[in-house]
């Protein structure tokens, strides 16, 4: 168990860099996850921190020790591998152990090691089986088994979850946040669903072409995420995102039109230059007024009557722009109708021509 | 009624069968009649063979089981033969493997050019066993041919002839035999395709090291494909001839130093005109193989895993 | 000639009807009156001459086809062994002594005696060299050529290494002392004499000096493992003093005429059947001359004129007048003589011979004067050989081997011999 610390890691194939210089800290017993979309390089910034990958610049660093030259079998790290990559001329047994062995730990110790694994993931009953003879959870459970046994500094789980079903990959998420509980290890975890990563980390990293879009704790992500990425990554459904203008500029907030006629007034500094900005607000950070009190009045495409909740599709009068509202509970809704809606002014982000965040007045937030 | 209608019920059961069937067995007709009358047929002859004296010029005489008894208690030639065939495939079959299975290993790990590489290391299989190879070797392994001059620069005395020393004649035929790697190469590295470089991976996160990886992971997984490999490359250093018989003229020689199996069998039959003999021979060599593969299929549930889990 | 016509336009038309019958008259060699094949071992100059006479005799006699085919003797004793089995011989095969018998007592080939006078002119031949084609009185081939074992020198180099030939009247010590001389002016990698002590018509004349012999009229060894001892221990002599070449330039020797130790420039001195004379030339830019053996101090002569190949029958053979026809025209048509020279040896034929006498090349007049010497020297023909005595001057190379890289004694060797020999006798 152990921190880590990467100081503006690259990597390039060739002529293509894949991951732009990286800077991260990672203490100790945190679960960090990295998350993004497929092709991010989450996958290949966690393998160089495996040592599976070669660094092509920057450095890696364990417990204050440089190991960009160290090879994956001394770095002392697991892995949890997406195809859980099980030995499969080994018996599940062999496969818990095999590391020790390789390690020459002492016999005993191997086996109390294995057992108490086997104990904790429940694969007791199995352990003479081969892999093959396994369903895909309980290759998973093996997978995470050997990563126990190894007792390593740090833990790393490439997309483990993403071969079982969604009922499986539920309960595993749970027991997976419950084995960090327990060990308190240091875990680095790659996903790219961002439900997981905001359900299991301390810590996510946002990823995207090589970049680091954001880093810090789930809901400090779902509530100031930093830019339009990472606001349209973190949440589902996705945050309403809505192009507007900058018509009018006061002390502590903005107004903005997102359609002919229809103004909002976001709590945000002045702007210096009035321009096009980009309006987001999250699904279920609508609520349903009566039209006097509305801010909106959104003309209904499209319900869906989840039964805890309800999402309304819909558009603005004049504009073409859709958006998703996530109302509480049910609601009788007709198709065509107008819904009158207003959001709480410190639920709404602004984001410039950049797609950076603007940002809040928090002082108002907190006062709405 | 009922006792007509049971057996017309089975002739039409079997003409349906016979219907249903009649194409793929029309297809296996060109097989079948090669089958029975190039393989079985002259396989089951030369067993009755075995058990007589055969000249060519006249009948069959039936003997018995002399041939065998010859061929074990006084036959020197077929001890000589025995010694030489198994001294080959000993060494020859784990060698060409060995080689092959390194050339594999290099190969995959290359990336660049592998194809062009498989292409070059697979030539001398293609061209090795052929007769102009083996008159080639005859020319560099004669005294003052190529391999004399070389051994002379490494202090070998002048004048050094390899196939015709009868101490080196044989270890030559296996070294030449080893240089045909290419076919098992070939095998190896499909097999070592096989293997999900997440394995590897997997080995690499647990601290094993490159030579813990070959030997824990590399090989076991590669075990069937190392099977196959080491039953056909056996069966095929029994049934050794072409080399021997060229780079001896056929003789076996020097004093037998080169006398395979095969070449002694054939030297029986067609030279010295005993047919019967040599169909003993045969069969014997026949034994020989079934008994080394049916202990290779025995051992192999010791050392053979089968990706489903067998 | 007539008469041969009309009998193979009627079997033309016996053919032909069959052919049509059977194949739908598809098959154009329906059209040949007949089709002979004709089968000989060799090398490459007796192949061309062969078939050149072979098309001579077609176009003497149109209506007769033949299918040639030439092989080494390696493959055609094999080859023709097999086909007996399947009963699909040639025509006309040649022979050579040691199987006459074989093939003769196996039925395999057929008594010409009922050609002969007929087809097969033999008036100008000697009785007694016909006679060596007798098996149980009947005569089962006709001698396609006579030789003799020889002693083959390198002249040129001999004029280079300063040394004289001595008498062909030479002792076995006159050899050796030759031998000794020649290998005293012989550079490095040089020897004076091939190691033939492998060779059989060698250890076969040795005896013969002696008054013994390979092989008893009962078909029995005629020989002791004293005496096979005796000759392997002359060669060791010569071998431990330089004289020979080491085990493994002899071990290269073979059947080939390009593998033996002169073609292959390494002695001054090898041993050859005559005929082979002018195939070793051929290998060879330096002049080769021809000689007698040595003999034996006090000894009697031990070589004698072989009919190494003759022309047999087969009984197979579904036109054995016209195959009869064929062996008459290679034995005495003039013409034919004339292309095939002297290749299988001195021609039986007497007329035919003393035509090529008046026209000689160089090799033939080496080979005639040489014969005109043996013939002076020479003792009877030996017996026949019993059946697996072919298996036994395999077997003499094997051992011969052995000796020469010392894994036995001279006299183990010659134990080895005669025990062997007898085995293979007995399983003959």
């Amino acid at each position: 168990m152990a921190d880590l610390k990467l100081v503006n890691v690259c990597k390039s194939y060739g002529q293509v860099d894949v991951i732009h210089g990286v800077d991260l800290e990672v203490k100790h017993g945190e679960f960090v996850v990295f998350v993004g979309p497929s092709g991010c390089g989450k996958s290949t910034l966690l393998r160089m921190i495996a040592g599976l990958e070669e660094i092509t610049d920057g450095d890696v660093v364990i417990d204050g020790d440089y190991v960009n030259d160290v090879d994956a079998t001394d770095r002392g790290l697991a892995m949890v591998f997406q195809s859980y990559a099980l030995y499969p001329h080994m018996t599940v047994r062999k496969n818990l152990s095999f590391g020790l062995e390789i390690a020459r730990v002492a016999r005993q110790e191997i086996d109390r090691r294995v057992a108490e694994a086997a104990r904790i993931l429940k694969i007791e009953d199995y352990l003479d089986r081969h892999p093959a003879k396994l369903s895909g959870g309980q290759r998973q459970r093996v997978a995470i088994g050997r990563a126990i046994v190894r007792e390593p500094k740090i833990f790393l789980f490439d997309e483990p979850l993403s071969n079982l079903d969604a009922e499986l990959r539920v309960a595993t998420r749970v027991e997976i946040a419950k084995l960090h509980e327990r060990l308190g290890a240091t875990m680095i975890y790659v996903t790219h669903d961002q439900v997981e990563a905001m359900t299991m980390a301390d810590k996510i990293v946002v990823l995207r072409n090589g970049v680091v879009e954001q880093i810090g704790a789930p809901l400090d992500l779902y509530n100031h995420p930093a830019n339009l990425f990472v606001a349209g990554f973190i949440g589902s459904p996705r945050m309403n995102l809505l192009e507007g203008r900058v018509i009018g500029s006061r002390t502590g907030e903005i107004e903005i039109e997102i359609a002919d006629n229809v103004r909002i007034t976001a709590p945000i500094g002045p702007l210096p230059d009035v321009g096009k900005v980009t309006l987001g607000i999250r699904p279920e950070h609508f609520a349903r007024v009566g039209a006097e009190e509305a801010q909106l009045a959104l003309t209904i495409d499209f319900v869906e009557a989840l039964g805890g909740e309800t999402l309304v599709y819909g558009s603005l009068p004049g504009g073409s722009q859709p958006i998703i509202v996530k109302l509480d509970g049910q609601h009788l809704i007709e198709n065509g109708a107008s819904l009158s809606l207003t959001v709480q002014p410190g639920q709404m982000h602004v984001f410039d021509a950049t797609g950076r965040a603007l940002p809040k007045m928090r002082a108002t937030a907190a006062a709405a | 009624m009922a006792t007509t209608t049971i057996p017309r019920s089975r002739r039409d059961a079997i003409a349906k069968r016979w219907q249903r069937g009649r194409s793929g067995y029309m297809f296996l007709i060109p097989w079948l009649i090669g089958f029975f009358a190039l393989t079985l047929g002259p396989a089951l002859a030369s067993l009755y063979l075995a058990f007589t004296k055969y000249d060519v010029l006249t009948p069959p005489v039936f003997t018995g089981l002399d041939n065998f008894g010859y061929m074990f208690f006084q036959d020197y030639r077929f001890r000589q033969a025995l010694q030489v065939t198994f001294t080959y495939v000993l060494w020859s079959v784990p060698l060409k493997l060995g080689l092959a299975l390194l050339i594999a290993i290099a190969l995959d790990k290359g990336t660049r050019g592998v194809d062009l590489y498989r292409a070059i290391f697979y030539l001398p299989s293609l061209i090795g066993g052929s007769v102009a190879i083996a008159v080639l070797w005859r020319q560099l392994f004669d005294r003052d041919g190529l391999t004399d001059q070389l051994l002379q620069l490494l202090g070998w005395p002048p004048g050094t002839s390899l196939l015709n020393n009868p101490d080196h004649a044989l270890k030559t035929l296996i070294v030449l035999s080893v240089w045909q790697f290419g076919a098992p190469m070939v095998i190896f590295l499909a097999g070592l395709r096989q293997i999900p470089q997440h394995l590897h991976e997997a080995a690499r996160m647990d601290g094993a090291k490159t030579m813990q990886r070959f030997s824990r992971i590399t090989l076991p997984l590669l075990a069937p494909v190392i099977f196959f490999n080491l039953i056909m490359q056996t069966i095929d250093a029994f049934k050794a001839f072409t080399q021997a018989f060229v780079v001896s003229a056929g003789t076996g020689g020097p004093i037998d130093s080169t006398l395979f199996y095969t070449l002694y069998l054939y030297q029986e039959g067609f030279a010295f005109f005993r047919m019967g003999y040599a169909s003993a021979l045969a069969w014997f060599l026949l034994i020989i193989i079934a008994a080394f593969t049916a202990l290779t299929f025995l051992s192999a549930k010791y050392w053979v895993h089968y990706d489903d889990g067998r | 000639m007539t008469n041969i016509s009309r009998r193979s336009f009627n079997r033309y038309l016996l053919a032909s009807a069959a052919g049509a019958a059977a194949f739908g008259g598809l098959t154009g060699s329906a059209f040949a009156d007949s089709r002979l094949r004709f089968m000989w071992w060799g090398n490459p100059t007796r192949d061309e001459r062969t078939n050149a006479v072979v098309d001579l005799f077609e176009s003497a006699n149109s209506g007769i086809v033949v299918d040639t085919e030439a092989l080494a003797s390696n493959d055609y004793w094999p080859k023709i062994a097999t086909q007996a089995a399947g009963g699909n011989m040639p025509d006309v095969m040649q022979m050579d002594y040691r199987f006459l018998f074989e093939y003769a007592r196996r039925g395999q080939i057929v008594p010409l005696d009922g050609y002969v006078g007929n087809q097969i002119d033999l008036t100008n031949f000697d009785p007694g060299f016909v006679d060596s084609g007798r098996v149980d009185g009947q005569l089962f081939g006709i001698p396609f050529g006579a030789n003799s074992p020889s002693v083959i020198y390198n002249m040129t180099k001999l004029a280079e290494y300063g040394v004289t030939l001595p008498d062909p009247s030479w002792t076995w010590d006159q050899f050796w002392d030759f031998a000794r001389e020649i290998q005293a002016a012989a550079p490095e990698g040089q020897w004076a004499v091939a190691d033939k002590g492998s060779w059989e018509p060698a250890f076969d004349i040795f005896l013969r000096q002696q008054g013994k012999m390979l092989y008893t009229e009962e078909g029995e060894l005629g020989y002791t493992a004293a005496d096979a001892a005796e000759f392997f221990d002359m060669w060791r002599v010569a071998r431990e003093n330089g004289l020979v070449p080491p085990a493994d330039i002899t071990a290269q020797d073979s059947d080939g005429l390009d593998t033996r130790p002169i073609s292959r420039r390494r002695v001054a001195i090898d041993f050859a059947h005559s005929n082979h004379l002018g195939g070793l030339q051929g290998q060879n830019p330096d002049e080769l001359g021809i000689t007698l053996f040595p003999h034996r101090e006090g000894g009697i002569p031990g070589q004698y004129m072989k009919c190494a190949t003759l022309l047999c029958i087969t009984a197979n053979s579904q036109a054995k007048e016209d195959a009869a026809q064929l062996v008459d025209f290679l034995l005495t048509d003039p013409e034919a003589n004339n292309i095939l020279r002297m290749e299988r040896g001195v021609p039986g034929d007497n007329a035919v011979a003393q035509a090529l006498l008046e026209d000689p090349d160089d090799i033939e007049r080496k080979t005639i004067e040489y014969f005109e010497i043996v013939q002076g020297n020479v003792s009877p023909m030996p017996p026949p050989p019993p059946s697996g005595a072919g298996e036994v001057e395999v077997m003499l190379v094997r051992l011969y081997g052995e000796l020469i890289f010392d894994r036995l004694t001279p006299e183990q060797a010659g134990e080895r011999l005669v025990n062997d020999a007898q085995t293979i006798l007995a399983r003959a």
